[in-house]
């Protein structure tokens, strides 16, 4: 019929383009949407399928100490990798002496390569009491044996975090340095910067958007490492992927787990914030 | 900093293996405009960058005034360069670009940002200061970088084609601009260019340069007129060159002349070389037209005022005084 033909003519335009999109939809959908909304709706769903706040009461409880705790290691593992990534990457593009830039380019690469699991069980022999680590400061002479103590602790987190994630940013920062204007780094030396300056004032603030993604998703992947923290720390307060595997494992308690994840989105959310805030501000004045 | 001479002895420099500068040795006295000249891939822009501490030297000596910088890095140097891409720093504002050299120097705020705005008022860019540097246009970031430059009061200019990055109205401009800035302030200037007529016109002495060596070290109308050798000449545009005959005012064996020297004569005159040809091409070129002749095996370019037919029989002469002389080892021979 010619009028069904008028109707449906605008649809029929957009419906093989919907059609061809439709797969990856509704993988999206299924594999991320759903179970996303699903964690966060039953955070606050009780037993008897009504709303409710006490898992996020008993999350905070319990728990709470623990989401202080996961904030603190993660920025200060963020702090630890920004530091190490920044001097790698700043050597790599400012050094000066060609053979100690190409070791350093070969060696910085190798723990992208080594799995969480694994580094997680290398930080343990190497920072226990009885540890490589100290082991090798009593041997040289650098330690007193009675000083000796682990680094089990937050501190460990820290070191093995940084460890595992700073090629990773290094990686990222050094790409966006070498795509520098080089002669803006000469131009800032020639007027008498030093290469320390130029790194910190020159090379870092046109880079600075790089580092933050790479900091971003590098807090995404310590909010989500469970293996690191169960083979690093013994007890509490620990990391809150220790704990939702605890809750879920232990005591099949989704609903307090979710909870816990909650938190986990909140924190994760912040940061993507402030990354989106950030491009749009460099995009608004590239633009003007 | 007093405005100070910069001496070159014997200066190598060696990058990648191959060897780019070749035992430079050259005097720029204090206070004067020195253009180093020459082809695209002859090492002038490495020169300049060896003076500034950017290319390390394989041997030889740089010396600022009375003291070596070829050991000093590069921040220690003190001279003052202004970049071909002009190498603002993009994350800073204008006054941020002129003041930044300030700071590092441990100028107070308020002294940094009096001198910034003296500076913006003599650069004609005055209410500039809070600007991004990516909205300027190409000349007034051009004027930034100069102006960072000189806000260190430098001892030595060095400019890596500074104009070369604009149109050629803004370039013309400039050149003035920017040549009678250097008078003012009496600093010693090295540029780099490979536009003969920028060279010409701004400096006191060219330094023409050829595969990683100094040809000739010249003021601008000695080198114009007398070119060192025939490669130099050509590259000054002079764009015939011609065997010598017996019977020519000069005796040569290559002469060379520009075109617009060469010129259409019904009879030959006295004193000057006369050669006869047939008209290959007539060209018009707006004050006149350029001619192609043909003179026995070679092509001669000349101008005349009139248009010509090809194929027609003429007679072109130059003046004895446009002519210049070569050996037969293709160096200038002297007067």
């Amino acid at each position: 019929m010619p009028t069904a033909d008028a109707s449906s003519s605008p649809l029929r335009g957009i419906l093989p383009g919907l059609v061809l999109i439709f797969p990856a939809l509704l993988a999206i959908a299924l594999l991320y949407v759903v179970p996303l909304a699903r964690s966060v709706v039953f955070a606050f769903v009780d037993a008897d399928g009504g709303l409710t706040t006490a898992h996020l009461r008993t999350a905070v409880e319990l728990y709470g100490r623990d989401v202080v705790f996961t904030v603190l290691v993660a920025l200060a593992s963020l702090m630890l990798i920004s530091v190490v990534s920044i001097a790698i990457a700043g050597y790599l593009t400012l050094g000066a002496t060609p053979w100690a830039v190409t070791a350093l380019r070969w060696l910085y690469r190798w723990p992208l390569f080594i799995p969480f699991i694994v580094a997680g069980q290398t930080a343990r022999n190497f920072l226990a009491r009885n540890g490589l680590m100290n082991s090798l400061l009593i041997d040289s002479g650098l330690m007193d044996p009675a000083t000796a103590q682990s680094l089990l602790d937050w501190r460990g987190l820290v070191l093995t975090f940084a460890w595992k994630q700073v090629p990773f940013v290094t990686l990222l920062l050094a790409g966006a340095m070498a795509s520098v204007d080089r002669s803006t780094v000469e131009a800032a030396r020639n007027m008498g910067a030093g290469r320390l300056r130029c790194l910190i004032e020159i090379l870092l603030p046109q880079v600075r958007g790089t580092l933050l993604v790479g900091l971003i998703l590098s807090l995404v992947t310590i909010m989500s490492v469970l293996s690191v923290p169960m083979m690093v720390i013994a007890g509490n307060p620990t990391m809150m992927t220790s704990m939702m595997a605890h809750r879920v494992t232990y005591y099949g308690d989704y609903a307090v787990a979710n909870a816990l994840g909650l938190f986990s989105y909140l924190i994760t959310a912040v940061a993507a914030y402030a990354y989106l805030r950030m491009t749009l501000t460099q995009h608004n004045e590239g633009a003007r | 900093m007093g405005v100070e001479a910069l001496a070159l002895h014997g200066l190598s420099i060696r990058l990648g293996g191959s060897q780019i500068l070749h035992d430079i040795t050259l005097n720029v006295p204090a206070g004067s405009f020195t253009c180093l000249l020459g082809p695209s891939g002859c090492g002038k822009t490495t020169l300049l960058r060896s003076i500034a501490g950017f290319a390390p030297p394989a041997s030889g000596d740089i010396r600022l005034g009375a003291r070596s910088i070829s050991a000093l890095p590069p921040e220690k140097r003190g001279t003052a360069m202004v970049f071909q891409s002009y190498a603002l720093w993009p994350h800073m504002t204008v006054a941020g670009n002129l003041t930044y050299p300030l700071k590092l120097r441990g100028v107070a705020r308020a002294e940094r940002d009096a001198r910034a705005e003296r500076l913006l008022e003599m650069l004609g860019l005055s209410g500039f200061g809070p600007r991004k540097v990516g909205s300027l246009s190409g000349g007034q970031r051009q004027r930034v970088a100069l102006g960072r430059a000189l806000i260190i009061d430098p001892p030595i200019l060095l400019l890596d084609e500074p104009l070369s990055n604009l149109d050629a109205a803004i370039r013309r401009n400039l050149r003035g601009e920017l040549r009678r800035l250097q008078q003012r302030l009496g600093i010693t200037t090295i540029m780099v260019t490979h536009d003969q007529e920028e060279a010409l016109s701004m400096a006191d002495t060219i330094v023409l340069m050829r595969a990683g060596k100094v040809v000739q070290v010249a003021a601008p109308q000695d080198l114009y007129a007398r070119p060192a050798d025939l490669d130099a000449g050509r590259f000054l545009g002079v764009d015939n060159m011609i065997a010598g005959r017996a019977g020519d005012p000069v005796a040569a064996a290559t002469l060379g002349f520009r075109s617009m020297d060469a010129r259409i004569h019904d009879t030959a005159p006295q004193d000057a070389l006369v050669r006869h040809g047939t008209v290959l091409d007539c060209a018009y070129t707006g004050g006149g037209y350029h001619l192609q002749l043909e003179s026995g095996a070679e092509v001669i370019s000349a101008v005349s005022g009139v248009p010509v037919m090809p194929g027609s029989q003429v007679c072109v002469a130059v003046p004895a005084t446009s002519l210049m002389a070569f050996g037969a080892d293709q160096m200038l021979l002297p007067n």
